[in-house]
């Protein structure tokens, strides 16, 4: 994915200033089980699907901001994809569709890869509540290390949030 | 416990709700209450960075997946 940029701007925010809230974890991570059933179409990941992170390739911190200024978001993160790499996280070009309408930004949109999802075949709409939590618990450092990956957060407008 | 009050959490990626008009879907898995969703029920929203916004559930999935209509996402129209 080098072609496409050396930064990602995180598909989720969560406050630049107070380091991470667990409630925005715990929410990422319930959507990232959710949705894992549907990256089964990748290659090596037909049996588990995936646990992902969504985010938007840039050059640079200025296409950041545009990109950002697209979304509902203000606070965002950045990450190289070296870095994210290092993590052992594979990164893959995904479309995004609302039924059979392309949403904005999908040609920059990709999806990190954190891990294939331990919920299997059956999903974790199947588990139980418990089940569920218990598993949210058990990849709550892996999940977390990822994200941490595209901290501080920045917030659009907010001279402290830029690169120098 | 999932609810505060009587109003049920549920997340849900709400980046592109404002340019769909407010709609935003639940992916099955993510509905916590011990008994099923109902369609004009009003829930709380959030995603991993923002929320809880207020919503009402317009459509329930075959597989579980609830529609939503975020009210602050709904463009006002003159």
């Amino acid at each position: 994915m080098s072609h496409v940029g050396e930064l990602g701007v995180a598909g989720y925010a969560w406050p630049a200033r107070h380091g991470c809230e667990d409630s925005d974890v715990v929410n990422a991570l319930k959507l990232a089980l959710a949705n894992a059933p549907a990256y089964r179409v990748i290659p090596g990941f037909e049996r588990s699907g995936a646990l992902t992170v969504s985010c938007f390739a840039v050059a640079n911190e200025i296409e950041a901001q545009i990109v950002v200024r697209g979304t509902r978001w203000s606070r965002y993160g950045l990450a190289r994809v070296s870095d994210l790499r290092a993590l052992g996280c594979d990164l893959v070009a995904t479309d995004v569709f609302d039924g059979p309408d392309l949403l904005p930004l999908s040609d920059r949109h990709v999806d990190v890869i954190v891990c294939p999802s331990p919920a299997g075949t059956a999903g974790y709409a199947t588990l139980t509540k418990a089940e569920r939590s218990s598993l949210r618990v058990s990849l709550g450092d892996r999940f977390t290390a990822v994200l941490r990956a595209f901290g501080p957060r920045r917030t659009i407008g907010d001279e402290a949030g830029q690169v120098p | 416990m999932s609810t505060v009050g009587n109003v049920p959490r549920v997340v849900a990626d709400l980046t592109f709700a404002p340019v769909r008009g407010g709609r935003a879907t639940v992916p099955p898995g993510c509905w916590e209450e011990d008994r099923a969703p109902v369609v004009g029920e009003q829930v709380l929203v959030a995603d991993s960075g923002a929320g809880p916004f207020e919503a009402t559930i317009t459509g329930v999935e075959a597989d579980g997946t609830l529609v939503l209509v975020v009210h602050a996402f709904v463009p006002a129209h003159a």
